[in-house]
């Protein structure tokens, strides 16, 4: 039974205008545990920015946003950074540091936040590789992999961990045909074990096999953050 | 009573003699497009806006020249303009590049102090942080042992050999320790050594940093609740300080074997390696047992902490033709200012 307390709650918030790129407006967005959340947004830079204010990686002007019922504005090191580790993203840029190995830049956020025993995180990254049609733990450097295969490496960071929140900007744009169906699956079994999930997305077709599964459609654009009803687009 | 001409009047006259921004405004005011612009691109913005105080400053000269015409004397008051005016954009100059080099040591002094704060915490410590130590460990120490050996070797076959052949000939051999260890131990080798770590591990902290910074990495380190301080800047200022030392401590010994072979080779010096190791040391004073270490601990220290900002401070616009000579020449100095402070004290 997953416990219905509010996951992440964006309240009134009105970021700085300097420090980020999104519209100078406030935001509202409750993300309740095993909510699905698929965000249209054309602009890449504004979700960034938007994944970035539910990371409390942005200052904002008023309003406030709540991360596991804790204020995101009034936490201070390094209980920031653990909470932040309870994060699963996609970033669209960014994503890899190739002075590591690929198996370091996927082990990474857990061998940082968790004390947890190696060969235990391997086995659980391992896994998660198969599900996502790796043959294994890539260990060859993030410049030497195709863009597909870094793709489901991302994907396998993303759920690694199992954390509270997952925050996909464009997962499956460019590898529907791929990944759709791992992802999905993944995404799914995220759901019922309580995580919260938003998505950022071009295209609503691509979401077309997961609508019933989808709590909230919404548009982020220069108005800011609004529902866009129920999905329907003729597949 | 004033009548409306007048009113008019006073009021031209009033705008006359204040500097009318507005007007000016109007004429460099940022479009719509630049301002989304500008949210992709801050530092285009930056550059935009720095461009029109510029231009708006200009305006304001040629408004006070055309004030100064309305003055007693216009030629000396326009003079008197023209030289506050250069005086002004010359404080200008020199207050930019003061702050410049001033700012970057300040960076230095202030990331020291946390990096010295935060390594006391011991989770701190965690394995990705413990990761990179150990990997700039192994390649600074590992990378930078053939360049020391072999730098080392050189200075032994051309400083010692020589100071030993020629203070054999003049009668002063008595004085060849004590000038070994002024020259190499205290003088030469902490910067050779700061030099062959600079160049060899350094500016690849300022090539690696300044990828991380620039390709958006230093950001998903901070969403995934990873703090690139920490990870990054702690560790290898740690790793530099130790394999500093170990390097250094490495080209000391060999320099003096190698400059000790040669010379007993050649016959200029008939004692054995022991005694002649033996009285390097007893020449050292007690002070030198704790400067020397110092002085590779902390330029160690320092141009770990060097590069990792001068790489991490690196914007969008700058690429290796220009940041990595900048990382070079602020190590170097580091490692100059590091050895002069120390010379000047002891």
């Amino acid at each position: 039974m997953i416990e219905r307390t509010t996951l992440l709650e964006i309240q009134d918030a009105m970021p700085l205008f300097e420090e980020s790129n999104l519209p100078p407006c406030t935001f509202n967005l409750k993300v309740m545990p095993g909510d699905c959340i698929i965000i249209e947004c054309r602009d890449t830079v504004t979700s960034s920015a938007f994944a970035d204010l539910c990371s409390g990686m942005i200052p904002l002007e008023t309003g406030a946003v709540y991360f596991n019922n804790l204020d995101w504005g009034k936490l201070k090191e390094p209980r920031l950074s653990a909470l932040r580790g309870r994060i699963g993203r996609i970033t669209q840029k960014g994503s890899w540091i190739d002075m590591y190995p690929m198996s370091i830049n996927i082990l990474l956020p857990l061998l940082h936040h968790t004390k947890l025993d190696l060969k235990d995180i391997t086995s659980e990254a391992m896994e998660l590789c198969y599900d996502f049609d790796l043959p294994g733990i890539p260990i060859d450097s993030p410049r030497h992999l195709s863009s597909i295969d870094l793709a489901r490496a991302a994907c396998v960071r993303a759920f690694l961990g199992q954390p509270d929140l997952l925050l996909f900007e464009y997962p499956l744009e460019n590898y529907a045909a791929e990944l759709s169906v791992p992802f999905m699956t993944m995404l799914n079994n995220a759901q019922n074990r309580g995580a919260g999930i938003i998505c950022f997305t071009r295209q609503l077709s691509i979401w077309s096999n997961y609508r019933q599964n989808v709590t909230q459609w919404m548009n982020l654009q220069e108005r800011g953050l609004t529902v866009s009803g129920s999905y329907n687009v003729d597949v | 009573m004033i009548n409306s001409s007048n009113n008019k009047n006073l009021t031209s006259d009033r705008n006359d003699k204040t500097f009318n921004k507005t007007e000016l405004n109007d004429q460099n005011v940022i479009s719509s497009t630049q301002v989304q612009e500008a949210v992709k691109n801050p530092d285009k913005f930056v550059e935009l806006v720095n461009r029109q105080e510029a231009e708006l400053n200009q305006n304001y000269l040629s408004w006070r020249l055309k004030q100064a015409d309305k003055a007693s004397f216009p030629f000396f008051k326009k003079m008197e303009i023209i030289v506050v005016w250069s005086f002004l954009s010359f404080i200008h100059f020199i207050g930019k590049s003061v702050r410049s080099y001033c700012g970057f040591l300040l960076d230095v002094l202030g990331a020291s102090y946390g990096v010295i704060i935060e390594s006391f915490f011991l989770y701190n410590w965690r394995r990705t942080t413990r990761y990179e130590f150990v990997r700039i460990l192994g390649q600074s120490l590992g990378g930078g042992l053939f360049s020391t050996v072999f730098t080392a070797s050189l200075t032994g076959l051309a400083v010692v050999s020589q100071a030993v052949y020629w203070l054999g000939l003049t009668g002063l051999s008595k004085m060849t320790a004590p000038i070994l260890v002024t020259v190499i131990l205290r003088e030469l080798s902490p910067i050779f050594v700061g030099m062959i770590l600079l160049g060899r591990n350094g500016i690849l902290s300022v090539a690696e940093c300044s990828l991380l910074a620039t390709g958006g990495q230093l950001r998903t380190y901070n969403s995934i609740g990873i703090d690139p301080f920490v990870t990054i800047v702690l560790p290898r200022a740690w790793a530099f300080t130790v394999s500093s030392f170990a390097l250094g401590m490495i080209f000391g010994t060999v320099s003096l074997f190698t400059g000790y072979l040669v010379t007993f080779i050649l016959g200029s010096i008939k004692t054995s390696i022991w005694s002649f190791y033996s009285d390097i040391l007893f020449s050292m004073a007690a002070w030198d047992y704790v400067t020397i270490p110092l002085k590779f601990l902390i330029s160690g220290f320092l141009i770990g902490i060097g590069s990792c900002i001068t790489g991490m401070n690196a914007k969008e616009y700058d690429d290796p033709s220009t940041l990595l000579p900048k990382g070079f020449t602020r190590g170097i100095m580091l490692i100059m200012v590091v050895n002069v402070l120390f010379t000047l004290d002891f």
